[in-house]
């Protein structure tokens, strides 16, 4: 090659290869965690052909860990978000003479009971149980790669369900929605809603029950960025974008 | 002839209506052999990128597999339109060796085209290969007699529906770059 051209190869060359890598570089640069923050709901079509038109919240978050060093550490502090506006958003839909708190203590914890005067608090084997279509239960995934497991046991409120809900079977599958596309991961917020209309007044439970609505808000734990506000607009999404289905 | 150029791409229709944003992000190599002193035939290689983020949009539906069991999407979305098409070409040119060459040609041939949905960590992909057809204008502009000069052209490109995307692709592309005669 003659010498006079070496300058512009090379030159061209350079180019060349800044073009391609410019064609090649990831695009954003970085990826703010609130990006990756999503809200997907599930619902079964045949259950919530018409929506029900009362709901209980159970009152406590259950934190799913498997009790190992690999759980994601978690002290509760969105437990308060998780909840009230879970409560806000089925007053919202249902209005508060619709809506009870199931709550282990007559004084739920982290509830103002002035906020709603009109919702009341039920507490298991104490209080008579009202007619109620759907029960709507939170919980926080903090262990790593948990793909179908049961609740750790039923718990004061399963058990309450199994005895005393009158006209309802006693038995809740509180497993994770077998939805097999879904991937969970660590820090997700879950809310799963079970039609209890589904059961029968003997109390016979369908052989495919399943949760009717589930929303899954990834990762809303996983970093300290705005949880609290995170949480709460996760939720709104939630109810926002299922509320064709579940509001009666 | 050979030419490396990088490409400026504007959307159009439905494309635009999924990635409005132009692309700034393009490269394209291109061979030709002439047949006669205004003719030529070749082929050709790019790859353009469309990218761009969107908030607050409408939830996404998607697709369960299960019966009766619907799922929808909400988050910020990481739309991406990738495009890479084999091609080869004709060209007519006007003037002499050694002076401003305008050309007008067409190319045709395949286009592989992958339109990505990012939403948190979910990805949602489509991809195929498409028919792909590119009528297009530009100038070879010599420097001296050095065999090497400058290549400008104006490209529309038009690909088919691609294996599960949800629209065909069409853009313009601005192609700037150098060629060389051997």
């Amino acid at each position: 090659m003659k010498k006079q051209y070496k300058t512009p190869v090379r030159f061209f060359w350079v180019l060349v290869g800044l073009i391609i890598l410019q064609a090649c570089h990831p695009y954003p640069d970085s990826v703010p965690i609130t990006d990756l923050d999503t809200t997907t709901t599930i619902y079964n079509s045949d259950d919530l052909a018409t929506a029900p038109t009362s709901a209980a919240i159970v009152w406590e978050v259950l934190h799913i860990e498997s009790g190992d060093d690999s759980d994601l550490p978690y002290d509760g502090g969105a437990d308060d978000e998780i909840l009230n506006s879970t409560l806000d958003e089925l007053v919202i839909l249902y209005g508060q003479d619709s809506v009870v708190i199931i709550s282990e203590t007559a004084t739920p914890p982290l509830y103002n009971p002035a906020t709603y005067p009109g919702v009341r608090i039920i507490v298991p084997n104490v209080d008579p149980v009202p007619y109620i279509e759907a029960v709507y239960a939170p919980s926080v995934l903090l262990r790593e790669k948990t793909v179908v497991i049961a609740y750790p046991g039923y718990g004061w409120w399963g058990g309450w369900y199994g005895g005393y809900w009158p006209g309802y079977g006693g038995c809740y599958y509180c497993g994770y929605p077998s939805y097999g596309y879904v991937t969970y991961e660590v820090g997700t917020v879950l809310l799963e809603m079970s039609d209890l209309r589904q059961i029968s007044p003997t109390g016979i439970i369908p052989d495919d029950y399943d949760y009717s609505w589930v929303a899954i808000m990834r990762g809303l734990l996983g970093s300290t960025v705005g949880t609290q506000e995170r949480v709460v607009s996760g939720i709104h999404k939630a109810f926002e974008q299922s509320k064709i289905y579940l509001q009666p | 002839m050979w030419s490396f150029n990088y490409n400026m791409s504007f959307g159009l229709g439905e494309q635009a209506d999924y990635i409005a944003d132009n692309s700034f992000r393009g490269w394209g190599l291109e061979g030709r052999g002439f047949l006669t002193q205004n003719m030529s035939v070749g082929g050709s290689f790019s790859w353009e990128v469309f990218d761009q983020i969107y908030r607050d949009l409408e939830p996404t539906t998607l697709s369960t597999g299960v019966d009766n069991v619907s799922a929808t999407i909400s988050g910020v979305q990481y739309r991406y339109i990738n495009t890479l098409p084999i091609l080869v070409n004709a060209h007519y040119y006007l003037g002499q060796d050694g002076s401003v060459r305008p050309y007008v040609g067409l190319a045709i041939g395949t286009s592989y085209i992958e339109q990505r949905t990012d939403i948190g960590l979910t990805s949602i992909v489509a991809e195929g290969w498409g028919f792909a057809v590119q009528p297009e204008v530009g100038a070879m502009i010599p420097f001296g007699f050095t065999g090497v000069g400058a290549n400008v052209a104006a490209k529309f490109r038009y690909t088919t529906q691609a294996g599960d995307t949800a629209f065909p692709i069409s853009f313009f592309t601005l192609a700037i770059g150098f060629a060389f005669v051997n």
